[in-house]
């Protein structure tokens, strides 16, 4: 009995203090962020952990993040503006008070307490749709930033290989998508070979479904509800318009919810059994364009976009669940409490959406009522507010959000936003940053003035500036203007190769007589210019050249060659590049910059987002729960006819 | 004629003869390739955004397991993920191996109408779909926690897992039990153990090989679980729950991790099989107790027995 008693009690002791540990370890004072996967950059999210103590947690799909937040499982989550739609009505969100943030407006310096002003903070197609989509109850329109803080912008695309088609890339229009499609269906490089589609798609229903409705409708959304009929007749229409077995072959298009494997395929191209085409978001696009996953090189004569007239546009925004208790600091009833839960969640998303706009004396005061910094950190923030400090590290209200970080290390840029912008390769919704990534710089009235009044003799420098002020000016930059200044843009890069060709002055006769034996003398020697552009000088002790061959029915020539930094003393492994042997260094140099220039011509075609009329209608709203249902069964429907 | 024919069947008669040596290798190879596949892609580099390339190209020294322990940019949501899955595994697996004991002894010990029906009710746990469980817990989770101001997290997987390990504890040692023989149990009496002292120091004992199969059972369905607790985890996450939401290509920690399990699995069965195989090949079995011989006279001579010794004496 004793025993019996004994064993008893021992049980007790074992159960108990592990499921009360438990009940501990069930800590609603952890951040929960919620959000969508490999959609924040992995060294900033360690980052926000570290100092935030948040925890980031991924969803399938956004319309999880209803539920969830009913059940407290999560505290802020990235969602895209439909799901915001059903958050807001169904009122799981908190209001958003922008005073918290104490920002100002970097070009006029206004500071911004309320959801109005910040609109300002945003590009013109962002601010379009934050105010003119959703309405409440009443009927009044909701400016969404009292909700939630823009993350992403993005719109839905196509991108193809191979040379560029007339059709779908005409001079001075857009295409529709009905125009689009039909291209599309009569064009032989998207016809699928046996077993292998030649055109991806996402595979997502709710985007093909609104990608159908722009078809025939100018909107992507729908007026009531629909049933499964009327839902695959909207799916049908795509496959009216082209996208059908008829013209594309036996297997049409290859769908996927995971759009890396998409994009693979993309980079692959259609020689080496991939896709020729593929409908994803533009981000995506941007990624497949610079070689994606499997880093494949691709060129801009090689990779196109299509923008159309009318796209689905899609923004993605942070909000608060409405789960939060607010705990304001004793004796004020707005101020919230520094190490309260809501406090820090409003901090992170300052930090990830708005690091270096915020002004000094919010900076100041930050520091100084912060549990987290002893003394001597407090003072260190002090002396770099003050500009007692090295010059790369100190902080400025007027810095350049792009800005590259002090250790140059893995992460080239010293801010947040620009660290995820690098990262996620979305269109960044913050003006600042947008403009900043397209190279121009938005800073405060003061140094607006400087900038323009730094006179240059350089005509071409000269044009430059008209061209960027021009940009600052307008609201809506245009694609044709950024083109004009690549160059200062994120999309550029100055090639890295060491480039050879013919010296400058002498006489294409002195080739004619090259052979493998020869070369050495003819070209290494009398006729034969290296410059070494990346390091910018025209060194040759630091260009060794182990093999050339000559190929004379091209008069192209190919160099394995290395190269010497005159830091260190080592040769870097052997790099092959083939030039024409008819041109000299310079002009190969100019060819080689041109194709970069090209290519980061594409990249910001495929970055840009402009402003169109009605772009709310483009914008997805919620549906309610039978026609979603309905779409699922219709979604079947077109799968069976693909 | 005749000889074509023959000839045509010697050839075909050979490739039934190679393939009578050798379905079993394909069949094996059909089984281990993937997993092979898998160790290799984990010496390559990963993407940009982390995700692991399947070209097998770009090759490294190893680097993504010296990462996936100190590199936080790489390991993501590992490190936490398999902390929490282990903390639960180890909350989990002694729970529902003392219920799962109790109730088979008192199965063994009931009535037969009481015995099929407790049995066949812990079967009706395994058979149906993990699916309708997880949705059946959460809402009694739901019901019950929530209106207390407790949120689904620890306590909910916990007790999630133990209810649906615990069948599986009871199904694997119940064959045993039921081969016991209940006069060793009246011989215990008989030698005036108390009841207490016949269960810890017979049934027990007995039930040891059973015990420990149950366990290793139950911590696989408890770390590998995804549905069930993905359904009632709340605000924590497991490894199970972080690899299944990857959906912007797989990241390369998860293939680092699969190769780390497989390559640690096939070293403990290689350690296992050349236990074995001292044991029973003629020559090293001669050698392997010469070297025996030596060590114990050896440790005979000190008058102790030594560590060695005692592993030794586990192999016998």
């Amino acid at each position: 009995m004793v025993k019996k008693n004994i064993l008893r009690s021992l049980i007790t002791l074992l159960i108990t203090p592990l499921l009360s540990s438990c009940w501990l370890w069930n800590d609603t004072n952890q951040i929960i962020f919620a959000n969508y996967q490999s959609y924040l950059s992995p060294w900033l999210s360690n980052s926000l952990q570290q100092r935030y103590g948040v925890k980031f947690q991924y969803f399938n799909v956004a319309e999880e993040v209803p539920g969830q937040y009913k059940l407290n499982n999560y505290d802020l989550s990235v969602v895209s503006t439909s799901v915001m739609d059903t958050l807001i009505s169904e009122n799981l969100v908190q209001k958003i008070d922008w005073s918290v943030f104490k920002l100002k407006n970097p070009e006029t310096g206004e500071e911004i307490d309320n959801a109005q002003k910040a609109l300002q903070l945003y590009t013109k197609p962002v601010q379009t749709i934050l105010q003119n989509t959703y309405q409440n109850d009443r009927g009044e329109k909701i400016n969404l930033l009292d909700y939630g803080i823009p993350y992403f912008f993005q719109t839905f695309n196509f991108g193809y290989r191979g040379e560029k088609i007339p059709a779908l890339n005409p001079d001075n229009t857009n295409p529709s998508w009905k125009a689009m499609l039909t291209t599309i269906g009569g064009e032989p490089r998207f016809k699928s070979q046996p077993n292998q589609p030649k055109i991806a798609m996402v595979e997502d229903p709710r985007t093909i479904l609104s990608t159908a409705q722009l078809i025939s409708s100018n909107t992507v959304n729908f007026a009531e509800k629909r049933s499964v009929q009327q839902l695959t007749n909207v799916y049908q229409q795509l496959v009216d318009q082209g996208l059908n077995k008829s013209n594309l072959g036996n297997l049409p298009i290859v769908l996927n919810s995971d759009s890396n494997t998409l994009i693979d395929l993309l980079t692959k191209g259609p020689d080496d059994k991939g896709v020729s085409g593929a409908f994803l978001y533009n981000g995506d696009l941007f990624y497949a364009a610079n070689g994606g996953d499997l880093e494949i090189p691709l060129s801009a004569d090689n990779f196109h976009i299509v923008k159309n007239d009318h796209m689905l546009y899609a923004l993605d925004m942070i909000n608060f669940s409405n789960k939060i208790t607010k705990v304001f600091e004793k004796g004020s009833n707005n101020q919230l409490m520094a190490d309260s839960k809501l406090a820090k969640m409003y901090q992170l998303v300052k930090t990830l959406s708005f690091e270096g706009l915020s002004d000094l004396a919010g900076i100041l005061s930050e520091s100084e009522v912060s549990t987290d910094l002893d003394s001597s950190q407090k003072a260190l923030i002090q002396a770099k507010v003050m500009g007692n400090c090295n010059t790369d590290d100190c902080y400025s209200y007027d810095a350049n959000l792009n800005d590259k970080g002090p250790d140059g290390g893995v992460n080239s840029y010293k801010y947040a936003p620009a660290i995820n912008f690098d990262h996620v390769n979305y269109t960044p919704p913050l003006k600042k940053l947008y403009y900043e990534i397209l190279g121009v710089k938005l800073n405060n009235p003061s140094s607006k003035i400087l900038s323009a009044n730094s006179s240059s003799d350089d005509d071409d420098d000269q044009e430059d500036q008209q061209t960027i002020q021009q940009i600052q000016n307008s609201s809506d930059p245009k694609l044709e203007d950024v083109q004009k200044i690549i160059e200062q843009s994120y999309f550029y890069t100055e090639p890295e190769d060491v480039v050879f060709g013919k010296k400058e002055g002498k006489n294409d006769q002195d080739y004619s007589d090259i052979n493998h034996t020869n070369w050495s003398s003819k070209l290494s020697i009398a006729n034969f210019d290296s410059y070494d552009y990346q390091n910018g000088n025209s060194n040759s002790n630091m260009i060794k050249v182990n093999q050339l061959t000559f190929d004379p029915e091209k008069q192209e020539v190919t160099i394995q060659y290395q190269t010497k930094n005159s830091s260190d003393d080592f040769w870097s492994e052997e790099k092959e590049v083939t030039y024409s042997i008819i041109k000299t260094a310079m002009e190969n140099w100019n060819d080689l910059k041109q194709a970069a220039k090209d290519k980061a011509k594409l990249l910001a075609e495929i970055m840009m987002i402009n402003d169109i009329d009605n772009i709310n209608n483009y914008i997805e709203k919620k549906f309610d729960d039978l026609t979603s249902s309905n779409m699922a069964l219709a979604f079947s429907n077109l799968l069976r006819s693909w | 004629m005749l000889g074509l024919w023959w000839f045509k069947f010697w050839k075909l008669n050979r490739f039934i003869q190679w393939l009578k040596h050798s379905y079993l290798f394909l069949i094996i190879m059909a089984i281990y390739l993937p997993l092979v596949i898998i160790v290799f892609l984990s010496f390559t580099n990963p993407s940009k955004k982390g995700n692991v390339i399947v070209n097998f190209q770009n090759f490294n020294h190893g680097d993504n397991y010296v990462k996936l322990f100190f590199d936080p940019t790489y390991y993501g949501n590992f490190q936490a993920g398999l902390f929490n899955s282990l903390v639960i595994v180890l909350i989990v697996v002694p729970i529902s191996l003392t219920i799962g004991i109790l109730a088979t002894f008192g199965i063994w010990k009931a009535k037969k109408r009481t015995q099929n029906l407790v049995l066949n009710s812990s079967k009706i746990t395994i058979v149906n779909p993990d699916m309708i469980t997880g949705i059946s817990l959460v809402i009694l989770f739901v019901i019950t926690f929530l209106p207390l101001k407790i949120s689904l997290g620890w306590v909910t997987i916990i007790l999630a897992q133990i209810s649906f390990t615990t069948p599986y504890v009871i199904v694997t040692i119940y064959p045993k039990m039921m081969k016991m023989n209940y006069n060793l149990i009246l011989s215990s009496y008989d030698l005036n153990h108390k009841k207490m002292a016949t269960f810890f120091r017979i049934v027990l004992p007995y039930l040891l090989p059973a015990i420990l199969a149950a366990g290793l059972i139950a911590f696989a369905t408890s770390f590998d679980d995804f549905i069930i607790t993905n359904l009632v985890k709340g605000r924590v996450t497991t490894l199970s729950t972080e690899l299944y939401t990857m959906k912007k290509g797989i990241k390369s920690w998860a293939i680092t991790f699969g190769a780390l399990v497989i390559l640690v699995t096939f070293g403990l069965l290689t350690i296992i099989s050349l236990f074995k195989m001292f044991n029973t090949h003629k020559l090293i079995r001669y050698s392997w107790t010469k070297i025996k011989y030596l060590l114990s006279s050896k440790a005979r001579m000190k008058n102790r027995s030594s560590p060695l010794d005692q592993i030794i004496s586990l192999t016998e």
